[in-house]
Formats: C-alpha cells, sequence, structure tokens
C-alpha cells in the first residue's frame, strides 16, 4: 500500500499524462525547431554579417576568396552567351 | 560504430545513455519522445512540489525539457541522466520562485515559529501513515515553505543534502526545519483527528 506522500505523486503523475503531456511535448518540439532553424541561419548568414560589421567599423573585410562566388568560368548559366538563333548551323566538318 | 552503418533505433527497451546517443546521432523524433515521456510526469511532479500552480509547473516542465534537448550535447554521463534532469528542474524552479519575488516563501526562515521546540524526533510513520484527505488537509495548513519542505522529503524523495544546497542552508538547519515542520504536521493533524475520532 503506498503512503499519501506517493499517492499525491501519482496523482500528479496521471494527471499530466492525460491532460498536458501531449501539449507539452508539443509545445518543446515547437521550441526544438525554432532553436535549430534560428541556428542554421546564424551558420549560414554570421560569418557574412560578421565580416560586414567589421568593415562598417573601419576594419580590414576578408579575402574575398572565403566565400563562395560564382564566376563566369565556373557558371554554366549562359548568361552573356545568348544561344545561337534560328537557323544558325554549325559548319559541317 | 563502423561508418556507414546507421545507429540502431530507437526502442522503449533502450537505456537513456543509449537514447541519448542515438538522438544526438539522428536528431530522431522517437528518440526524443521516448526520454520525454520517460520522465516528463516526474519533472512536472517536482515542478508542482516548488511552483504549487497547475499552469506554472506546465509552463516550467516545457522550459526544463528544452533546455534538456538544446543542451543534450553537453550530457557526458558522469551522472545518471535523471539527476541532470532533476538538478536542472529544481535549479529552474528556484530562479523561477526568485524572479517571482516569492524567496521569502521558500526560503523563510522558521526559526521564529511560534511552536516550542519538539523535545522527540516525530517518526516518519506518523506523517506516511496519514491517509490521503488528511495529509491534503495538514499540507493546507502548513505555510507554503513547511508544505515545500515536507513535499521535497517526502514525496519527490530529495535528500536533505540535496535540500540545503537547492535552498542555500547548511544540513542541519535543513534538518531542523523538518523536525518543526513535522512536529506542527502532527499536532495540526492530531487536533482535527483525534478530536473527530474521539466523538
Amino acid at each position: 500500500m503506498m503512503n499519501a506522500f506517493l499517492q499525491l505523486q501519482d496523482q500528479d503523475l496521471r494527471a499530466f499524462a492525460t491532460e498536458r503531456q501531449h501539449s507539452v511535448r508539443q509545445r518543446v518540439e515547437r521550441n526544438l525547431r525554432s532553436a535549430e532553424y534560428v541556428a542554421s541561419i546564424i551558420e549560414l548568414f554570421g560569418p557574412v554579417m560578421a565580416d560586414t560589421l567589421n568593415v562598417l567599423s573601419g576594419g580590414e573585410r576578408l579575402p574575398q576568396d572565403d566565400y563562395l562566388t560564382l564566376h563566369e568560368a565556373a557558371d554554366d548559366d549562359p548568361y552573356g552567351h545568348p544561344p545561337p538563333g534560328p537557323g544558325h548551323t554549325l559548319p559541317t566538318p | 560504430m563502423p561508418s556507414g552503418t546507421p545507429p540502431p533505433a530507437c526502442t522503449p527497451a533502450m537505456e537513456d545513455m543509449d537514447l541519448i546517443r542515438a538522438y544526438r546521432e539522428r536528431q530522431q523524433a522517437l528518440c526524443f519522445q521516448l526520454l520525454y515521456d520517460r520522465y516528463a510526469g516526474r519533472v512536472y511532479s517536482k515542478a508542482i512540489t516548488m511552483l504549487h500552480k497547475e499552469s506554472e509547473a506546465e509552463d516550467a516542465t516545457q522550459e526544463i525539457f528544452t533546455k534538456v534537448f538544446l543542451n543534450l550535447g553537453k550530457f557526458e554521463g558522469q551522472s545518471k541522466f535523471s539527476t541532470w534532469v532533476y538538478s536542472i528542474t529544481y535549479n529552474l524552479c528556484i530562479d523561477k520562485i526568485r524572479r517571482g519575488k516569492r524567496s521569502r516563501d521558500l526560503f523563510a526562515s522558521e526559526e521564529a515559529a511560534d511552536a516550542p521546540d519538539p523535545v522527540e524526533e516525530v517518526p516518519d510513520e506518523a506523517l506516511l501513515s496519514m491517509q490521503l484527505d488528511e495529509l491534503r488537509y495538514v499540507l493546507g495548513e502548513l505555510t507554503e515553505a513547511e508544505r515545500t519542505l515536507l513535499l521535497m522529503k517526502y514525496k519527490d524523495g530529495v535528500k536533505i543534502k540535496a535540500i540545503a544546497h537547492l535552498i542555500g542552508k547548511n544540513e542541519s538547519a535543513v534538518k531542523m526545519q523538518l523536525k518543526r515542520t513535522k512536529e506542527k504536521a502532527k499536532r495540526i493533524h492530531e487536533r482535527r483527528y483525534a478530536t473527530i475520532a474521539s466523538r
């Protein structure tokens, strides 16, 4: 037979399981997703923002090569090189 | 674990530390749910001991588990996972009490209690043999600090040393406070139920 203190604890556990467990879990999951989202934004833009602030406060900016940039040579986008027009045929060997 | 082999899926039979490792590796919702379901009720029960209000205990439980899962990477297994979770629980509840300017309720000194010093220690049995409705009545007659102390000791099973650490007193002060609270609880019980029994 449980003593009255343990019965109180048992009542707390049952009340939580039936009324609150699910909703609290959903709220925790939402908090964790938000935290993960914020962390990924910081991870993505943090270095760029830090460099911008550094430059704004008079510092030297990081070498350009540290960032991923699109160069024409590395870009497979044909901007600047329009496709051949209609009727334009390649010379046959 | 060899590379390319996925870690085992989380199951209810797994130990806490295995679930934690699996959660760290895969961030799997099932691992989260198993750990949460294992401890959420007990965390809520401890929070309600200290905060007294169900809505506050619910909010605290949410904050505690958010904190636990955000800091899971720091848990190295030096102590049991339950010990770590409960210490976060008590510290967060104490912070909430302090922020709510209710610290006097929890940390109040019982030196000026109106009762004389008990000559003999009231045996635990006197409290543990009460019926549930009797205990509810007795707890309702105690101050918030006295109620918290009894519930921490007998409902949540917190050791005197841990209580002393939490409320910032030394062990002998906590023992004295507990002794007086037990005596007061016994007197309240006798005053109410001895008269009923004698009718």
